[in-house]
């Protein structure tokens, strides 16, 4: 092959970060042409984000450690080159849209590029302008960064790579901090990018579906850093589709479908990887998805938008554990109310999803109705008491939440520690505190890892910790932020498992999220934010099929929907006939009963496709009500 | 202290060379700490006051609510200055009713420390309110001769802080929902102090990390030759408010003479 074909050249490349016994990325090589799109797919901690480092010459410039083999980006020597030198050549997009900027200003942002690259001042201003109007930020030069959005910053950290004017654009995750209109920003602009072809990509990113259409390979590693798969995506993931289940590696929602069909029986021809071509291939194959029971039809014209269905609660419910009344907040020094006149109410054993855009009021409703913001008077009730005049350690053990970062919810130098602390601080003896704790470890899977400090788990262990944490006194109702962020297919699975078992416990979840896939196929009903106001409050099947709604929110709907819609059917998706996802036998010895039932084994329940529900390899979290420490009240009065 | 930043203007003092506007307050600080009574450095603070609203275009009602600190933290200092004044006259009749012996000389002593204070915030508004921070580095580094790395690393604290406060918020918010917000005394809080450390480094050190990261990623300090989007120069501009300064302190400290207050 000619040189100037190829963008990234890797031989023989080993990198161990310093302090850690194992490499993270062992013995890679690879050849990628100039112009050509490639993702990159593995699980958490496989490498990933090292090998977007290694492209770009971070590795071993910036960050130091035991690097092996070779690089070549555009036929230059990442080892001998000099950063300056390779950011001309190899630009990165990091995953977060806060931890990228230097600056106050757009424009001072986008110079610093030029700046580091010694370029004359008198050209600065044309190729600013240049790359801000590639990324469709023209208009907002003179803004501060603090004032844009997450998409829109995820493009100015595209602009400020692409005024460097690489060959190479390496993307690391650059939507899972966003939401899903910043994500489909984001997407469409490496999209027409990519249309260009001006740009090698190499792309990290778990929101599959959506991704395919922009790459034309892709490679997968394993948890130990070694390259299992290179090809394009429609026979990697065709071919490895077992493999990648186990591994707990996210793929496209339809390839989980079809693979779902294919051990049913039903191979599809081809292969699908986009909602497009799912909707094509499942055509004559419709019935295999239609909805035993189908749901209402969308709302007709008359029907108002807040209807206040209290969703389908089970058995044992009472009177409302949550109720919330005119909720209408304003942060001190703050222009605008975050929240005007919200009112709802939950019953113990309801999941429901709080959806909206960024800025909309989601986390601040979450965080008044724990008190880590004080409400106003009257405003919120938990189980009949005034959340405003209930000290917080008493309401700690009536509500719990779980913070989109773990680490910043741990308390305990040791995970038993940790779930020990809220029993400790209520004043029980020493022995029962610890038993509580013990309990609800052996309940979340992670008994084993109490001696480990919080800090040292992986990014599953650390969620489930952190529920758990939440859930030893008996809370009963659960507010989770962003529950499946930086999971992998196979944790947020068990996770979703864990809570859905919870609420038939009796316990009330709501979880603040951008998921859509988690609020399509796992809550019960979801609540809509617009502006602070609540737009809608109903079951996801309903709210999906209000464009206008969707559109106002900036919502967009999970791949799935977007294919029962394609292909006029009802939501959700009947799953009956599929068997579960993931190969067989892959369960661990101490999968619970509930763990392994696939839907196969209850031909008679409509459980939907979906959030690849654990079907296999769930582990001890997807075990259903087991004696979870403090008993939860059959009933709560 | 949130109203104590930047405030974004095009006006005669937000075009003058940072530098420029920094070092007014050496003068100042050296005059208020020569001068031993109340009325001088009040005037200071005054005029200071009546060039960033209408040389620098601040509201004025911004200003003030910033120069508000100021009043507080002034108002310790007088309440400490006559309180514990122990210099000359601090032994005669008290002139005010009441058990406290307050004398003439330490309520003078006093509101000394409290015109000082103002003098001093006020000029240093001055300087803050009417000063891009990036151009503040820019300076630094082009006037200055600070080192590229340095004025910049400063600069990265400086956008770290709300950052930082944000942070610290949430692990304080996680704390109270474990149910930690009973502690209590001086041994309680440090405890909790201590919990709160070790997330917040913890979760700074790796945001810090990131910033850095990209920063490099990005060619920052790869080549020697680095060139400035905004170049600060000195210009008649600054010329004229050095003179104009040093003809207003020299009237208010001429009439400090003349008129002997």
């Amino acid at each position: 092959m000619n040189m100037a074909d190829t963008a990234i050249e890797v031989d023989g490349l080993t990198f161990k970060y310093v302090g850690r016994r194992q490499p993270t990325l062992r013995d890679l090589s690879l050849r990628i042409r100039a112009g050509e799109s490639v993702l990159v797919l593995g699980p958490s901690g496989c490498g990933k984000s090292t090998l977007a480092l290694c492209l770009n010459g971070a590795v071993p410039h910036a960050i130091s450690g035991d690097l092996h083999g070779t690089v070549r980006v555009d036929g230059l020597d990442t080892r001998r080159a000099s950063m300056a030198d390779l950011a001309q050549r190899v630009g990165i997009v990091f995953q977060d849209p806060e931890a990228q900027f230097c600056m106050l200003t757009v424009e001072d942002e986008v110079a610093f590029g030029l700046e580091n690259l010694a370029v004359p001042r008198a050209e600065m201003d044309r190729r600013i302008d240049e790359a801000l109007g590639v990324v469709g930020l023209a208009d907002r030069r003179r803004e501060r960064i603090e004032r844009l959005s997450g998409g829109q910053k995820q493009r100015l950290a595209l602009a400020c790579v692409l005024v460097q004017k690489p060959a190479i654009l390496v993307l690391d995750e650059p939507t899972a901090q966003l939401d899903p209109a910043g994500t489909a920003e984001v997407l469409a602009l490496l999209g027409r990018l990519r249309a260009e072809r001006r740009h090698t990509l190499a792309i990290v990113e778990h929101k599959l579906d959506e991704v395919m259409p922009l790459v034309d390979r892709a490679l997968v590693f394993s948890a130990e850093g070694v390259l299992m798969a290179d090809g394009p995506p429609r026979a990697v993931i065709r071919e490895h589709g077992d493999w990648l289940a186990e591994a707990g590696v996210w793929v496209p929602q339809v390839s989980e479908l079809a693979r779902s069909l294919e051990r049913a029986g039903v191979a599809l021809d081809p292969f699908p990887i986009t909602v497009t071509e799912a909707a094509e291939a499942l055509r004559p194959h419709v019935e295999l998805l239609e909805s035993p029971t189908p749901q209402p039809p969308p709302p007709c014209a008359g029907e108002g938008e807040q209807d206040r269905h209290p969703g389908p609660v089970p058995e044992g419910a009472g009177a409302a554990l949550l109720r919330v009344r005119g909720l209408a907040y304003q942060y001190p020094r703050a222009a605008r109310p975050v929240l005007r006149d919200v009112s709802f109410s939950l019953g113990a054993g309801e999941l429901v999803a709080v959806v909206g855009a960024n800025g909309a009021g989601k986390s601040t409703l979450a965080r008044l109705v724990a008190g880590i913001v004080r409400p106003p008077r009257g405003a919120i009730l938990v189980d009949g008491r005034d959340v405003a005049l209930v000290p917080p350690p008493e309401l700690a053990r009536e509500v719990g939440y779980v913070f989109q970062y773990p680490e910043h919810q741990f308390v305990g130098r040791t995970v038993l520690d940790d779930v020990a602390y809220g029993p400790r601080r209520a004043g029980l003896p020493e022995a029962e505190a610890v038993g509580l704790a013990e309990a609800i470890l052996d309940d979340f899977g992670l008994r084993r890892l109490g001696p480990a400090h919080p800090f040292t788990l992986s990014h599953g262990e650390q969620r489930r910790l952190s529920v758990a944490s939440m859930l030893v006194m008996g809370q009963r109702l659960l507010l989770l932020d962003e529950p499946t962020f930086g999971q992998d297919q196979r944790n947020a699975a068990m996770l979703l498992d864990k809570l859905e078992a919870l609420a038939a416990e009796g316990r009330t979840l709501v979880a603040v999220s951008h998921d859509m896939r988690l609020v399509a196929e796992r809550a019960q009903r979801v609540l809509v934010l617009v502006d602070g106001a609540l737009a809608f409050d109903g079951p996801p099947a309903r709210l999906f099929a209000d464009a206008a709604l969707l559109d106002r929110a900036r919502l967009v709907p999970p791949p799935l929907w977007e294919l029962s819609q394609r292909l006029g059917l009802h939501w959700p998706l009947r799953g009956t006939a599929l068997a579960p996802v993931g190969p067989a036998g892959a369960a661990p010895p101490d999968a619970s009963p509930n763990g392994v039932a696939g839907a196969v084994s209850e031909p008679a329940s409509s459980t939907p496709v979906g959030y690849g529900r654990t079907g296999t390899g769930a582990g001890p979290v997807a075990g259903g009500p087991t004696g979870a420490g403090p008993a939860v009240p059959e009933s709560i009065p | 202290m949130r109203q104590f930043v930047w405030h974004e203007a095009d006006s005669y003092l937000h075009r003058l060379n940072p530098l420029t506007k920094l070092a007014l307050t050496v003068p100042v600080a050296v005059l208020v700490a020569l001068i031993w009574e109340p009325i001088t450095p009040l005037v200071m603070a005054a005029v200071a006051v009546l060039a960033t609203w209408r040389l620098g275009r601040v509201p004025l009602a911004g200003l003030l609510r910033g120069l508000g600190f100021a009043l507080l933290l002034g108002f310790g200092m007088f309440w400490t200055g006559v309180l514990y004044y122990a210099g000359q006259g601090s032994d005669g009749p008290s002139v005010v009713p009441g058990p406290l012996q307050i004398t003439e000389a330490s309520l003078v002593y006093g509101l000394t420390m409290l015109s000082r204070t103002l003098a001093i915030f006020a000029t240093s508004a001055l300087f803050v309110l009417t000063t891009n921070p990036i151009d503040f580095v820019a300076a630094l580094i082009q006037q200055g001769r600070l080192p590229v790395r340095v004025g910049y690393a400063v600069f990265a604290a400086y956008r770290f802080v709300p950052l930082v406060q944000e942070e610290l918020d949430n692990i304080r918010a996680a704390h109270q929902v474990r149910g930690a917000a009973g502690d209590r005394g001086v041994l309680g809080r440090l405890r909790q102090s201590f919990g709160y450390a070790i997330p917040l480094l913890a979760i700074s050190v790796r945001r810090a990390e990131r910033v850095a990261l990209a920063m490099d990623s990005r060619g920052f300090g790869a080549r020697p030759d680095r060139t400035s989007f905004r170049t600060t120069v000195f210009t008649q501009a600054d010329v004229l408010f050095g003179i104009g300064a040093a003809l207003a302190l020299a009237a208010i400290v001429g009439l400090h003479r003349i008129l002997g207050f």
